[in-house]
């Protein structure tokens, strides 16, 4: 469908904790480069390990192109479960901060929200516009 | 229905029977959904850091700033889902 916006579904999701596996690691090694601190690295990575298998899992229950308008209440509480859970890592960062580094943390928590806003918008960007003909 | 120049969010130009579609209005609500945890995070965490500076108190009030980010991103999140 030429033009059209995909619809946040199963299907996108799954891409998007599939991108996330590849953004994680980035996002460590960069992260740690610039603070020259291995727990921000860490940190990152635990909290981006359990930010995309959550996806991964959430990304089961979400709606599919088939029941795109089944919004399963298990989703809904599996997404704010997601959030109680990123809490508890921070706090867990703050508390042993001679293991992991609290922006690190942060950061990796923040994972799939990085890639959607990265490589998830300039996906669906293309998707939408790049086969629209010009002029 | 009155006639007019100006387009609305989704880009389209009310009456002129011809879609611009510049920025679509869901590929906007899409961005806006996933931009409201990461910024909200980044706003909390960098007023609680600029407290901790201020108060010597480094990583708690950093901590605080993001768990209430999540919060009020949760809270958003709902509220725009109910809207969509």
């Amino acid at each position: 469908m030429r033009g059209a916006v995909p619809p946040v579904g199963a299907e996108f999701l799954g891409d998007v904790s599939r991108w996330s596996f590849w953004v994680a690691p980035v996002l460590a090694v960069v992260g740690t480069a610039i603070t020259r601190d291995a727990r921000w690295g860490v940190a990152c990575l635990i909290g981006a390990a359990y930010d995309v298998l959550t996806m991964r899992y959430a990304a089961g229950l979400a709606p599919s192109e088939e029941n795109a308008h089944a919004l399963d209440h298990r989703f809904i509480m599996v997404m704010l479960g997601r959030m109680v859970g990123k809490a508890v890592l921070i706090v867990a960062a703050v508390a042993l901060p001679g293991i992991l580094h609290t922006w690190g943390m942060a950061v990796g928590v923040l994972t799939v929200e990085i890639t959607m806003m990265t490589v998830g918008v300039a996906v669906t960007a293309v998707r939408t516009f790049g086969s629209r003909p010009t002029g | 229905m009155a006639q007019g120049h100006a387009t609305d969010a989704g880009g389209k130009t009310p009456g002129s029977g011809k879609k611009l579609e510049l920025i679509p209005r869901e590929f906007l609500k899409i961005i806006a959904v996933w931009s409201l945890v990461p910024s909200y995070m980044l706003a909390g965490g960098f007023l609680g850091y600029l407290a901790d500076r201020w108060l010597n108190t480094y990583p708690y009030l950093t901590a605080l700033g993001l768990l209430l980010a999540l919060v009020v991103a949760v809270r958003d999140m709902l509220r725009l889902r109910t809207q969509m």
